[in-house]
């Protein structure tokens, strides 16, 4: 986000603002009111007598709501005015909009106040591409109390309502006449509906409408059912509750499901994302472990189940993206939603089995057998595209799929080290590691849960073969470093770049092979000094501003650190995590989706990346995985063990009432000059 | 001979018999067709049957189905043949398909869409 826009969401519904709190959606702003993947409001511009007033101070309260000070401007350069008005946004089905007039002299006051509207009833896709094409016909009309700005095409119809019982309403706004008396007030009330012509979509938004209260209750509900962090270092405990916070505006209730999700990120991301959800779900598991509950269920239940070229699907395959806006209505976009995802798969049932290592909850692994099982011959299958035993993909649908399904997935994040562009289909180094994870993890499940003692011999041999040639197949010698990917023509992808922090994660990489990992990971060409580059510097196509081949992101470090703890290198993991934790700081405790990939030392604090998604999903949670990592939590048997392993920001650190299959521990850990000992999970006490 | 109407698409469904793929569900989905008629569709643990309403008098008492969906009938031919990429959520984002009931069982019934016409069905 723009750091002069101002954001307020809940689930899908979102505005985005100006500091004044006006809207005005250009291609390069991309301004509005969104609700369901539209945008219902692009222009709401707020004028005094024909100005627009002076801008005191804003804040966005709380994740739902947005106050701005302003006064009416003198036309000058100085703010000398008689006059405040305050406008409080909340957002609703839509949102509530309070204005307060304040004359601050001793004589009367007449002023016109107006709000110019309009909407353009842009697709996310369009806002996105900044192509607005409608094929739709756009209408208005005025009732009673309310100005109706309203687009149909066929049966879809979408209408924002403008209810403003006190103004005068013509057909591009409403204007109010005021007297304002010495040292008097006046103030009014505006609501914004948003009307669909879908009753599932209008259904969906009624279930999910909260009242304010219930809203507060809500973020009250998470700070309070989270368990409690506490540390000498103030800026990771900040960092904590934002991302609490920030996981509560995040929940996403996807339509035709059950329960509710993490959205993967503000403004191009409110939606369901296999990965993100996934990823973040995982991220999440000690501190608030429904979210994979649900996470599972939800992508199980839309798992697919044909060849369907349009929308990359395929049986036995886990979701990408599901969207519910006009292109993709008319099945001008494929996100009905749209498969071409070759890591959502595996990922999907790597979080079934650390989900029931967390929580002991067998029966979600027993309910869900056969769409694991499904997955798992997704693997094998279509997932295994160039028969040569890995994961790869390539688009089926030419026009609209997505060039790249791996997570890094911007049409050029797969180069070779000269910058050239890999061929397809691609096979990318992290996907094998969780294919590898995936199969060793369902073995377990196939032999405790569902009674398969056979199956579970053959996902081991099969993981235990892929291990095997993927350590020779992808070992790059003369780099000592495991290639990005191998592409159509079986070529090594040969740039050095963050993935080959996950294959530690997944433990995939051999032993002899992982000091060589951790020396690039760490190495001033991958290691920024707040956290490791997506693109080592060096490479081709790097750019330490290019999305995905050069930038840094909090949730690939919070997977990296994750991996460098799997096999040993306890110190490398907590450099990493505070890395980003004290970048956190410099991003008001959120951290953002990602930025820029500047040396530390060059750039003395992080730089933003510009359009960087804030508050995203995966980044919001990489502060808890990094909370896990650091306290070594692992859940082993009924037990949760800890090993902690902390940087010298802090000397201590404690995490309380981790729920899970142990009950409610408290989890406590002290630097390593504290003898071991100190480091241990203790029931917590009964309050 | 491809699906063209409410009656075939329906035929079509019970010729599926047994889906593998709802081997775990039980329910009714019941498509309220504008102005031709009312069907019911019944899984039990992955068995398909069909039941033409307007040819069989439901007893009084009946359960209510599980989903009951109402959409005219060429949304419902275009849904069964998945001519421009329809499928069930295209249909209810736009509009065109109403639900009542279980979203997420409705949500079910994308799995055994689009139907085989009758001669990739014998084949």
């Amino acid at each position: 986000m723009n750091a002069d826009s101002v954001a307020i969401l809940e689930g899908n519904t979102f505005v985005v603002s100006d500091r004044r709190g006006d809207i005005e959606a250009s291609p390069a702003t991309p301004h509005g009111l969104f609700v369901d993947d539209t945008r219902f409001l692009s222009r709401w511009v707020l004028t005094v007598d024909g100005r627009r007033p002076a801008i005191l101070s804003f804040d966005d309260v709380e994740y739902f709501e947005a106050q701005f000070f302003l006064a009416p401007g003198s036309g000058t350069v100085y703010i000398d005015s008689a006059l405040s008005l305050m406008r409080k946004r909340t957002l609703a089905r839509g949102f509530i909009e309070s204005l307060i007039l304040a004359n601050h002299s001793s004589t009367p006051v007449d002023l016109e106040m107006r709000i110019q509207a309009d909407a353009d009833f842009a697709d996310l896709f369009e806002v996105k591409d900044a192509l607005l094409q409608k094929k739709g016909k756009s209408y208005r009309r005025i009732e009673s109390d309310h100005l109706v700005l309203g687009y149909r095409r066929e049966e879809y119809v979408r209408e924002t309502w403008i209810v403003a019982p006190d103004a005068s309403i013509d057909e591009s706004g409403v204007t109010y006449r005021v007297r304002l008396q010495p040292h008097g007030e006046w103030s009014t009330q505006l609501e914004v509906r948003v009307v669909s012509s879908s009753e599932a979509v209008r259904r969906g938004a009624t279930d999910r409408l909260a009242t304010r209260e219930e809203r507060q209750k809500r973020v009250t509900h998470a700070l309070a059912e989270a368990p409690r962090v506490l540390t000498d270092w103030p800026d990771l405990l900040q960092t904590y509750q934002r991302s609490i916070v920030d996981l509560a505006a995040l929940r996403y209730f996807p339509l035709l499901a059950p329960g509710w999700l993490p959205a993967a990120g503000l403004p191009w991301f409110m939606a369901v994302f296999g990965r993100d959800s996934l990823i973040t779900s995982l991220q999440a598991l000690p501190f608030a472990p429904s979210l994979a509950d649900t996470t599972l269920r939800v992508l199980a239940a839309r798992q697919g189940t044909r060849v369907d070229a349009f929308r990359d699907e395929e049986p036995g395959k886990i979701l990408h993206e599901s969207r519910i806006g006009e292109m993709t209505a008319f099945a001008e976009r494929p996100h009905s939603p749209y498969f071409g995802s070759a890591d959502a798969t595996p990922l999907f049932l790597i979080l079934l089995d650390e989900y029931e290592l967390w929580t002991g909850d067998g029966d979600l692994v027993r309910q869900l057998e056969q769409p694991a099982r499904a997955a798992l011959e997704w693997l094998d299958d279509y997932g295994d595209r160039m028969r040569n035993g890995y994961i790869s993909y390539q688009r089926r649908n030419e026009e609209s799929g997505l060039e790249n399904q791996c997570w890094k997935d911007s049409w050029n994040s797969i180069a070779f080290r000269d910058g050239s562009l890999a061929g397809v289909p691609r096979a990318c180094c992290e996907v094998q590691g969780y294919a590898y994870d995936a199969r060793m993890r369902c073995a377990r499940l196939a032999r405790t849960f569902w009674k398969d003692a056979a199956f579970a011999a053959r996902l081991e041999e099969r993981a235990g073969d892929l291990k095997e040639r993927f350590n020779r197949d992808f070992w790059m010698p003369e780099r000592e470093c495991f290639a990005l990917a191998i592409d159509g023509e079986g070529r090594q992808v040969d740039s050095i770049t963050s993935n080959i922090g996950h294959l530690l994660w997944s433990g995939i990489v051999d032993t002899d092979k992982a000091p060589h990992v951790v020396q690039h990971l760490m190495s001033d060409l991958l290691f920024s000094g707040w956290g490791v580059r997506t693109m080592a510097e060096g490479e081709g196509a790097y750019n330490p501003i290019g999305y995905h081949v050069g930038t840094v992101w909090p949730h690939d470090n919070s997977i990296i650190a994750l991996g460098l703890t799997r096999y040993g290198y306890r110190d490398e993991s907590a450099r990493i995590a505070s890395g980003i934790l004290q970048a956190a700081r410099y991003f008001k405790h959120r951290l953002p989706e990602a930025f820029a990939g500047y040396a530390r030392q060059r750039t003395q604090f992080p730089v933003e990346y510009p359009t960087a998604c804030s508050p995203q999903a995966w980044a919001t949670g990489a502060p808890l995985l990094f909370i896990r990592t650091l306290l070594g939590l692992e859940p082993r048997g009924d037990r949760l063990t800890v090993d902690a392993s902390l940087p010298p920001e802090m000397e201590w650190l404690e995490v309380r009432g981790v729920r899970g299959r142990w009950g409610v521990v408290d989890a406590v850990g002290r630097r390593s000059t504290v003898p071991p000992h100190h480091d241990k999970a203790r029931p917590a006490p009964k309050s | 001979m491809p699906v063209g109407n409410a009656r075939t698409c329906f035929e079509a469904l019970a010729r599926r018999g047994h889906e593998p793929r709802l081997a775990d569900v039980v329910g009714t989905w019941e498509f309220d067709i504008q102005d031709v008629g009312t069907w019911t569709v019944a899984v039990d643990h992955g068995a398909l049957s069909v039941t033409d309403n307007t040819r069989t008098r439901t007893a009084d008492g009946a359960r209510a189905p599980t989903t009951r969906l109402r959409l005219r009938e060429d949304e419902l031919v275009r849904l069964a043949r998945g001519d421009r990429h329809e499928n069930l959520f295209t249909g209810v984002i736009r509009g065109a398909i109403v639900i009542e009931g279980e979203l997420a069982f409705a949500q079910r019934l994308q799995t055994i869409l689009p139907l085989p016409d009758e001669q990739s069905a014998q084949t």
